[in-house]
C-alpha cells in the first residue's frame, strides 16, 4: 500500500513537471542551492493553497525591469525572482497571471487571484481597506524620463505646463508638489495623460505625445538602456516623494500574508534577497525588515 | 426586363482597362512616384528599424500569437454565426415576443463598447461569484461551481466578441432573405415546391448573393476585433508582440511585424469572400427562369 503511494506520488510529480515549464531550475534559488522547505510557514498557507500546490498571482507583466517577459516568453525580473526563491521555502509554486496594473486589486476582490505582486505603489493601489500591503521595496521617485532630444527641462519650474504619462490608477505626490511650486509661481500645473501598459507610456515619451515620465533609479536606468539613446534622464527638477512598494494580500488572508512575510523575512536573513537586489541595481531601494501597511 | 434583372457583369470595365490610354499611363506613373515616396521614407526612417522587424517576423513568439489569432476569430464567428441566426430568426419570425427578444439583444450587443463587453464578461465573478446549472429563483443547484473557473480569458474574449459579432451578422442576413423578391416564394409556393426545396434551392442561394459580401467584409472586422482580447492577456497576435516589446520597447518595429500577419490573414480572407461570391453568382440565364417563375405567378 505504502509502495502504491510511493509510486502515484513519483507519477503526479512527473505530470507536474511536463505541465510547468523549466521544472528542474525551479526548485532551486537563484544561488543554485535548495532550499529547505519551512514547514512552519508552509502550514500558515490556507488550505486551498497548499492543496492546489500554487499561489496565483496578478502582474502587470510590462513593467521591467520588475516583471515582463524574456526572450522565451518566461516570466522574469526582480518580482519573479523573488517569487521563485520563496518557492521553495514555502513548499508551493508562484502562478503569474498577466493583468493591467489598474486592474489587480479588483481581480483580488473578485478572487481570481490570491495575491497582486507587480512593484505596486501603496500610494497609488492602496487605501481600498480590501487589501494589506508587505512592503518589500521602498524606492524614492526623483527623476525624470524625457526624450534625449528634449532640453527644455533644466530646472524645477520647467516642470509647469509640461505633459506627463502615468499608468492608469497611477498617483503621484512629486508632481502634486511640482504643480504646487509652479503655480505659486504663477504658472500652469503640470497635465496628466493616462496609459494601460508602460510601453505605452514609454512610446508617448520617445514620440513626443508627451513631454516627460517620473522615474526612479531602478526603472528610470532600465528604459535608457533599452531605448538605445531614445530617451535620458533628468536628476534634480522632481520633489522626491517616497514610492513604498508591496504584495498585496486581502485582508481575510492573514495566514498567507504571515507566510509570505516570513518567507521574505528569510530571504533578507539568507542574503538572497540583496542578490537578487543587486541583479537589477536595486540595492539602494532595499528593506532592511517586511513590514504591513493598508 | 430580362437583362434589367440581370447581375451587372464584371468583364465590361476589365475589357476597357486592358486599352492603354494616356490617363492610364499617368495614373500608372503617379502610383509609382508615390509608392517610391513612401518606400524610401519607410526604409530610411530609423524608427522603424527593420533589422528588428526581420528578426521578430517569424520568431516563434509571434508564430504562436498568429495561430492563436486564427484559432479565436473561428470560434468568435462560430458564437456569431449561431447567435446571428437565432436572433435573425427571431426578427423575421412571427412571434412579437421573439422579435422584442431579437430587438433587445441586437440593442444590448451593439449599445456596450467591444472592449467594456470584453472587461465585463472577464470580471463576471465580481457579479456572480458562482456559475449554477440548477433550479433559478434560488432553488437547488445541479452544478455549481467558482465563476473564475469558467470564465477564463479565454472564454471571455469568445463570448464578449461573439455576441457582440452576432448582434451584427442577425442584420446582415436578415438583409440577405429580405433581399429576395417575395415573388418568388409566392410563386415557389404556387408550383407546389416543398418548404425544405423553397429554403434551399429559392431563398437561400439568392440571399446568400446579399450576405456573402458583408459577411466576408465582418469576418474580417472580427478577425481584427480578436486583438481587444490582449487587455485579457490572451496569448493573441497583438499579445504575442506586446510581451516582447514591453522587454525591448521597440515598440513601432513589433507592431509592424502584428501588421504585416494581419495583412496576410485578411488576404486570405478576401480571397475565400471572393470564392464564395462567386459561387453564389447568378449563373447564366438563370435570371430568366426566374422571370419565367414570376411571370406563371
Amino acid at each position: 500500500m505504502l509502495r502504491m503511494q510511493a509510486l502515484a506520488a513519483v507519477a503526479a510529480t512527473a505530470v507536474g513537471c511536463l505541465a510547468l515549464v523549466g521544472c528542474g531550475s525551479e526548485n532551486r534559488s537563484p544561488t543554485g542551492t535548495p532550499a529547505a522547505q519551512d514547514e512552519r510557514l508552509h502550514d500558515l498557507l490556507p488550505a486551498e493553497i497548499r492543496k492546489r500546490g500554487t499561489i496565483r498571482v496578478a502582474t502587470d507583466m510590462g513593467y521591467a525591469p520588475f516583471e515582463y517577459f524574456s526572450a522565451n516568453q518566461q516570466p522574469v525580473g526582480l518580482d519573479v525572482d523573488l517569487m521563485r526563491a520563496l518557492e521553495p521555502i514555502l513548499g508551493v509554486r508562484f502562478a503569474i497571471s498577466d493583468t493591467t496594473y489598474a486592474g489587480i486589486i479588483p481581480a483580488l476582490e473578485a478572487k481570481r487571484y490570491d495575491v497582486g505582486w507587480s512593484a505596486i505603489v501603496i500610494a497609488s493601489l492602496g487605501g481600498t481597506g480590501a487589501v494589506d500591503f508587505l512592503v518589500y521595496i521602498d524606492p524614492s521617485l526623483d527623476s525624470v524620463l524625457v526624450a534625449s532630444s528634449n532640453t527644455s527641462i533644466r530646472k524645477s519650474l520647467d516642470l509647469c505646463g509640461k505633459t506627463f504619462a502615468f499608468l492608469q490608477a497611477e498617483k503621484s505626490v512629486s508632481t502634486d508638489e511640482a504643480s504646487a511650486l509652479c503655480r505659486k509661481a504663477g504658472k500652469p500645473a503640470i497635465k496628466w495623460k493616462f496609459f494601460q501598459k508602460t510601453p505605452d507610456v514609454i512610446l508617448a515619451v520617445e514620440s513626443g505625445q508627451v513631454d516627460a515620465r517620473v522615474a526612479y533609479v531602478v526603472n528610470g536606468t532600465y528604459y535608457v538602456k533599452a531605448s538605445k539613446g531614445k530617451l535620458k534622464l533628468v536628476q534634480g527638477v522632481l520633489p522626491r516623494s517616497p514610492l513604498t512598494m508591496g504584495v498585496a494580500v486581502p485582508v481575510d488572508q492573514k495566514g498567507l500574508e504571515a507566510a509570505l512575510r516570513g518567507g521574505l523575512q528569510r530571504l533578507i536573513a539568507n542574503g538572497t534577497y540583496a542578490r537578487i537586489l543587486k541583479r537589477y541595481g536595486a540595492t539602494p531601494v532595499g528593506v532592511r525588515r517586511i513590514t504591513i501597511r493598508q | 426586363m430580362a437583362d434589367s434583372r440581370e447581375r451587372p457583369s464584371s468583364t465590361p470595365h476589365l475589357v476597357s482597362a486592358r486599352r492603354i490610354t494616356p490617363s492610364l499611363i499617368l495614373s500608372a506613373l503617379a502610383g509609382v512616384f508615390a509608392i517610391a515616396i513612401v518606400a524610401s521614407a519607410a526604409i530610411r526612417a530609423p524608427a522603424l528599424d527593420w533589422s528588428t522587424f526581420r528578426q521578430y517576423l517569424f520568431s516563434s513568439t509571434v508564430r504562436k500569437g498568429a495561430a492563436n489569432t486564427v484559432l479565436l476569430t473561428i470560434l468568435c464567428e462560430a458564437l456569431a454565426i449561431a447567435s446571428g441566426a437565432v436572433v435573425a430568426a427571431l426578427l423575421m419570425g412571427s412571434n412579437a415576443v421573439g422579435r422584442i427578444v431579437g430587438h433587445t439583444y441586437q440593442w444590448t450587443f451593439r449599445s456596450v463598447p467591444e472592449l467594456a463587453q470584453l472587461l465585463f464578461w472577464f470580471n463576471l465573478a465580481l457579479v456572480f461569484p458562482q456559475f449554477k446549472i440548477g433550479i433559478p429563483f434560488g432553488g437547488p443547484s445541479l452544478w455549481a461551481t467558482n465563476m473564475n473557473t469558467v470564465m477564463t480569458p479565454w472564454t471571455a474574449a469568445i463570448l464578449g466578441i461573439g455576441l457582440h459579432e452576432g448582434a451584427y451578422l442577425a442584420e446582415v442576413f436578415r438583409s440577405g432573405f429580405l433581399s429576395v423578391d417575395r415573388v418568388q416564394i409566392d410563386a415557389a409556393r404556387a408550383l407546389g415546391l416543398p418548404r425544405r426545396k423553397l429554403v434551399v434551392d429559392i431563398i437561400f442561394p439568392q440571399a446568400m448573393r446579399v450576405i456573402a459580401p458583408n459577411a466576408g467584409s465582418r469576418l474580417i472586422g472580427t478577425l481584427k476585433l480578436t486583438a481587444l482580447a490582449s487587455v485579457l492577456a490572451v496569448p493573441e497576435l497583438l499579445y504575442s508582440v506586446q510581451s516582447i516589446y514591453s522587454r525591448t520597447f521597440e515598440t513601432i518595429p513589433l507592431l509592424l511585424v502584428a501588421t504585416a500577419w494581419y495583412m496576410l490573414m485578411v488576404g486570405v480572407l478576401r480571397l475565400l469572400q471572393h470564392w464564395l461570391e462567386r459561387r453564389y453568382e447568378m449563373p447564366q440565364g438563370a435570371a430568366v427562369d426566374v422571370v419565367g417563375a414570376e411571370a406563371l405567378a
